[in-house]
């Protein structure tokens, strides 16, 4: 028997779906391979794990409620069926404890906060993202980690960090620099041959292949304590490993503010290289509108429009404030939506077969039910609404005929965890191939078919809106609904093609800050 | 025994099987088909241990004693089985038994590394997960449920266990790598 078959009677076997017949022939292979054996103990021991996780993950499942209540149109993929399935039972069975939990959590003890080319041997961490305990590894490049309890680690690559909890880690391999500002004091690294415990200083750690640390004070005072409890003392430009000892050499590590300098030369290279891609971009024909934001122009009111189409297609700033974009230092402006009121009005004629949004968007938190990207004012038959659900979820729409709507619902993109990270996001409407696809980093996340019953010829803007959706549309109505975006948007495209998926992972790439 | 120490005995215990029960489960999982038959072995298997436990040396590993008590009360179980042919004979137990034993560590290892790659694994799977594995939901049922995609269902499920094996691999060997 071959590794396929078995693996397909061993997956019924654990779902409890082989006949008879099956069970005999499988109990004979087993029988007859100790890799067999091997592979039902593994497999079986998994089984067994998820059954004991498998009620902690139910609650940690996001609004999973939500989706019941909502009708789901047909052309939304099987899948929603079975999350539906699974939330009604979710629902019954753990009743209350669905509604007590809602107060966000995060895991771990420090935050990634700058790093410079990494090649990564353990997970990789994204910059912004709050690391777990466990391991931090890089074949090159470096990094920066600040722990939860204050102090700051500056990582050069080839390293291996474990990190232990918010004031301790464990240096199995590398080089660091550690500054550790009084209120961190007694943070502790630990290396195979002893613990360096800092007193409250500056210093720098390297661990070689003999797991020795070599200890350079560069001011304060530290400590290490060996295994058999014996405590050397380093002060201030005092160095030594074992029981050698001579200068501290603070040149050969690498400090905050050398890691700053080499961030800001890899975003200058990273942000010309969007500029001259951005520059080809604006005088690419398909597109509608294009809003590079360019440049922070903090106090201008009017969003350029950079494509062909010119000025007529501006944007109005009402309420949101201009901010630095996803590039930090080279200013690159954006728009932050985050007073209730803000928003960029446009206004777009004309009737489209097809049409692309792709946008950068920071999302800090999603405070409504419905936070918008881009919503027409009016929503008529024909025109399009982008936004984002309050459990993390893109909600693309548009109207086919008076309460006729189509919905393209992504699976969650973001939650708590992914808050101020700047993420790229696009969808495409194919009245061709009567298509949505969605797209986040550069990668298709949902493809939807156009049923029948849904299926329209044109594509139209009207006015609408950037960030947000309620528009008090005459003198005696002044109340809106509020859908501000607590957030960024950094770059908005509108296209009256659909790309395709090569362009948006080109659009992701080039466009990406990191 | 005097009552204080029969209540210090009991207390032992309790910790004991507490902090073991998760692996004991998973040794017998490896046996046993059904899940509803590892329940029930389970159950006398704890019995059977608390009645033992005066006989237990605190000196000794708990687990490999509660090994050889639960592997007896699986043969004890199928004797009552002979008929359902869904039961594995004594020499693939034996066998079984054996491999678990020989793969203690690494078992341990995986399951430590199954934390890490559900936290890393795409909604879409977790889902799978939540479905498959809820608390007092049974698979079958939640395949009706979900009606004429129940195929799909049990495809996706597959994948999910391959993906985490496959995770649970890497992750294991990468922490063998990483401490040398």
């Amino acid at each position: 028997m071959n590794d396929p078959e078995f693996l397909t009677l061993l997956d019924r076997y654990l779902n409890q779906m082989l006949s008879a017949e099956e069970f005999a022939v499988f109990q004979n292979e087993l029988k007859s391979s100790s890799k067999r054996r091997n592979q039902l103990v593994c497999y079986s021991h998994l089984d067994a794990g998820l059954m004991e996780e498998g009620g902690a993950l139910a609650l940690e499942e996001p609004n999973v409620v939500e989706i019941v209540s909502k009708s789901i149109s047909h052309s939304v993929g099987p899948w929603l069926a079975v999350a539906a399935a699974v939330a009604i039972s979710a629902l019954t069975f753990f009743g209350f404890a669905l509604h007590e939990n809602t107060e966000p959590m995060g895991h771990g003890f420090a935050v990634l906060t700058r790093t410079v080319d990494p090649v990564w041997k353990s997970d990789a961490y994204e910059v912004g993202g709050i690391i777990p305990k466990g391991s931090l590894q890089i074949e090159s490049g470096s990094l920066q980690v600040e722990f939860f309890g204050g102090a700051t680690l500056v990582m050069e690559g080839p390293g291996n960090l474990e990190i232990l909890s918010a004031s301790e880690a464990f240096c199995h391999k590398g080089k660091l620099r550690a500054s550790v500002p009084p209120a961190a004091r007694g943070f502790v690294i630990d290396t195979p041959n002893g613990k360096v415990v800092d007193l409250g200083t500056e210093f720098g750690l390297e661990v070689g292949e003999a797991g020795v640390p070599e200890v350079h004070v560069f001011e304060g005072e530290v400590e290490i304590h060996n295994s058999l409890g014996a405590v050397q003392t380093f002060y201030g430009g005092e160095a030594g490993k074992g029981e050698a000892r001579f200068p501290a050499d603070v040149n050969s590590f690498l400090s905050t503010s050398d890691l700053n300098a080499e961030v800001i030369e890899s975003v200058e290279s990273k942000f010309s290289a969007w500029q001259r891609y951005s520059r080809e971009l604006s005088r690419d024909e398909r597109l509608i509108a294009y809003f590079p934001m360019g440049n922070p122009d903090l106090l201008r009111r009017r969003l350029f429009n950079e494509a062909p189409t010119g000025s007529e297609m501006d944007g109005a700033i009402v309420g949101a404030n201009r901010v630095e974009g996803r590039w930090i230092g080279v200013g690159k402006g954006a728009v932050e939506f985050t007073p209730t009121g803000s928003r960029v009005r446009l206004a777009i004629p004309g009737e489209y077969e097809s049409l692309t949004f792709a946008c950068w968007v920071r999302i800090d938190s999603l405070d409504r039910e419905y936070n918008g990207l881009y919503l027409a004012d009016n929503y008529q038959p024909g025109e399009c609404h982008w936004q984002l659900q309050k459990d993390g979820r893109i909600l693309f729409s548009f109207l086919h005929s008076p309460k006729v709507n189509f919905k393209s619902l992504s699976p969650v993109v973001w939650d708590i965890s992914k808050s101020g990270r700047w993420l790229h996001l696009a969808v495409t409407l194919d009245l061709e191939a009567q298509k949505v696809i969605q797209y986040a980093n550069g990668e298709v996340i949902s493809e939807h078919l156009i049923d029948e019953k849904f299926q329209i010829g044109k594509t139209r803007f009207g006015p609408g809106e950037l960030g947000n959706w309620g528009f008090p549309s005459s003198p005696d109505k002044e109340s809106f609904a509020i859908r501000n975006l607590n957030g960024r948007i950094d770059e908005f495209a509108i296209f009256a093609e659909a790309l395709d998926s090569a362009e948006v992972l080109e659009m992701y790439t080039i466009g990406n800050p990191q | 025994m005097s009552l204080e120490s029969e209540n210090n005995n009991y207390e032992q215990f309790v910790k004991l099987f507490s902090k073991h029960e998760p692996g004991l489960r998973r040794f017998v999982r490896s046996l046993i088909y059904s899940w509803d038959d590892v329940d029930d072995v389970m159950q006398n298997t704890g019995l059977v241990l608390w009645r033992k436990f005066s006989d237990f040396d605190p000196e000794t590993n708990f687990m490999s004693w509660a090994c050889v008590v639960a592997r007896f009360e699986v043969l004890t179980w199928k004797r009552d089985r002979a008929r359902d042919r869904h039961v594995f004979d004594d020499d693939l137990i034996a066998m079984l038994a054996e491999e678990v034993d020989a793969e203690c560590e690494k078992l341990v290892l995986h399951r430590r590394a199954l934390d890490r790659c559900l936290a890393k694994l795409p909604d879409e799977f977790r889902r799978v997960v939540v479905a498959a594995y809820e608390p007092g939901v049974k698979l079958n049922e939640v395949a009706e449920r979900i009606g004429s995609s129940a195929t799909g269902f049990y495809k996706k499920l597959r994948r999910t266990r391959e993906s985490l094996m496959a995770c649970i691999e890497a992750e294991v060997a990468r922490q063998e790598g990483g401490s040398i």
